[in-house]
């Protein structure tokens, strides 16, 4: 493996490496929050039934 | 701590032992294994220095290991752990008499190896030699006694044990050997005196720390 | 930590790291020397490395000095948030070091390869590597024991205990290491640091740099984790009550 291969490889993965779980987590966070969204409202629901349902 | 209590506790701890014979019949057996294995691959360890330093310290560690886990893996699947917790003794004692029977047989299974190493492959049979051994031996059981008090509390605890137990005893592995190659090489004691050194502080900071952190180990829900 | 607080902190940290990164690039690019005209380089690119390995082993050692901190901060007030944060610190850590680990891996195989000798046997039996790899184990080992322990009280316990012993064994090795062995990487900082190693002018503060952006990487990384552990708690316990309702 000659020099530039190396410097290559090594910048490369250690960017695209940071990127990835950078984005990663990023989506995950946005997904558990629009979960926990879902969740809290459907609780609300059942907490509390509305009248319209008699 | 002066009391009679840890003195009954470590009685139990070494009688439990004792009785059985088999700790220290397995791990006899244990350590002479890895030297029969080792007898296929090398008829003799004259000018390898590096092997036999390798072939002394792997059973030790090992062994170590192994005996410890053995300990309190029984502790947690008869339950007497929860009885410990319940009775009027201290958890630091509980975890310093297990350690003390724990290193009363690490220190026979180094002699046992220091004698075979020899026996069989001619290696020097000196303090230089013996006294790394010694000094690991120490820390390699308090480590050990720890690493299976954690594992005995996990699940597969057999896997994690040695996962656990060999980056905590990386520094006394690391200059244990460092004063080993020294003594095959014929230095004398002198010349490996900054390994001797970490081995015995590395020792003392484990033993320090092993108090603190057994009452928190042990304690239960 | 507020809420507020460490949202904001988490927003800092990222636009810090942003902007970093970029600079960090343009400086190793147009201000580093150039190694490339001095004929005992072997290898002038791969060593442009020196900006990234060195800070993320640094962000490492913080990451493992906060799961430190913050076990010993569970195991006074068993408070199950100190534990999540280190987890968070932790696995972020892991990452940072098996960064280290994997520049340093490549760099030495490039500077010390020696003919004869296997590339990869000349660099993992070099003692400052196998410091880093000593953390990585111990890093394993700490994020392993956590997934084999049951209940959340008994895996913080437990893996604030490791986390102290393993602070201790991390820097009995890099001691060990300094003070046994004569070895080929050099020691830019510290105790027995080598003068012909000692970095200078321009290499020192780029350097500096890229320890500053690694760490907002850590802070930020780190940070995001925990908002994404607390997430999953808090999901799994409304989860919990919708299941437990008919």
């Amino acid at each position: 493996m000659n020099d530039a291969t190396t410097f290559l490889l090594a910048f490369g993965s250690v960017f695209a490496g940071i990127a990835y779980y950078m984005v990663w987590m990023e989506r995950k966070a946005k997904a558990l929050e629009a979960r926990l969204r879902t969740l809290a409202a459907k609780a609300n629901n059942q907490d509390a039934p509305s009248g319209n349902q008699a | 701590m002066s009391d009679g209590r840890f003195r009954a506790l470590l009685w139990k701890d070494a009688r439990r032992e004792l009785r059985g014979k088999e700790s220290i019949a397995a791990g006899v057996v244990l350590v002479l294994l890895f030297y029969v294995l080792d007898l296929f691959a090398f008829p003799t360890l004259a000018g390898a220095p590096r092997t036999a330093a390798a072939v002394l310290w792997t059973p030790l560690l090992y062994a170590a290991g192994a005996l410890a886990g053995r300990a309190w893996a029984a502790e947690a699947d008869r339950g007497t752990l929860e009885l410990l917790r319940a009775a009027p003794v201290p958890l630091l004692s509980h975890g310093l008499s297990r350690w003390v029977v724990n290193l009363v047989i690490t220190l026979a299974l180094a002699l046992v190896g220091f004698v075979a190493g020899g026996a069989l492959f001619a290696l020097p049979v000196t303090v230089e030699v013996a006294l790394p051994l010694a000094l690991g031996a120490v820390g390699l059981s308090i480590l050990a006694s720890l690493a299976a008090a954690l594992a005995a509390q996990a699940r597969s605890r057999d896997v994690l044990l040695p996962i656990l137990l060999v980056p905590l005893a990386a520094p006394l592995l690391q200059a244990g050997i460092a004063a080993t190659l020294s003594a095959l090489a014929g230095l004398p004691l002198s010349e490996a005196r900054a390994p001797l050194l970490v081995l015995a502080a590395y020792d003392l900071v484990a033993l320090g720390v092993s108090l603190v952190l057994w009452p928190i180990l042990l304690e239960g829900e | 930590m507020k809420a507020g607080f460490e949202a904001k902190a988490r927003q800092v940290s990222l636009a810090a790291v942003l902007v970093g990164f970029p600079v960090l690039l343009y400086l190793t690019w147009f201000v580093a020397p150039d190694w490339s005209y001095q004929p005992d380089v072997t290898a002038p690119l791969t060593r442009k490395i020196l900006f990234f390995h060195p800070p993320s082993a640094w962000a490492s050692f913080i990451a493992y000095a906060v799961v430190f901190v913050l076990g010993i901060a569970y195991l006074n007030e068993r408070d199950l948030r100190h534990d999540r944060a280190a987890r968070a610190a932790a696995e972020v850590g892991f990452m940072m070091n098996s960064i280290a680990l994997a520049t340093g891996t490549l760099w030495g195989i490039q500077e010390w390869a020696k003919a004869g000798q296997n590339a990869l046997a000349t660099v993992y039996s070099e003692p400052k590597v196998l410091v880093v790899v000593v953390l990585w184990l111990t890093f394993a080992a700490y994020l392993l024991l956590r997934r084999f322990v049951d209940g959340p009280e008994r895996q913080a316990r437990l893996a604030a205990v490791f986390g102290v012993l393993g602070f201790i064994a991390v820097p009995a090795s890099f001691l060990t290491s300094r003070l046994l062995t004569t070895s080929l990487h050099p020691d830019i900082a510290g105790p027995g640091s080598n003068p012909d190693a000692a970095v200078s002018g321009d290499v020192g503060m780029i350097l500096l740099v890229g320890f500053l952006v690694f760490l907002a990487l850590f802070v930020h990384l780190w940070l995001q984790r925990l908002r994404i552990l607390r997430l999953e708690d808090e999901t799994a316990v409304l989860e919990a009550q919708e299941t437990d309702t008919p």
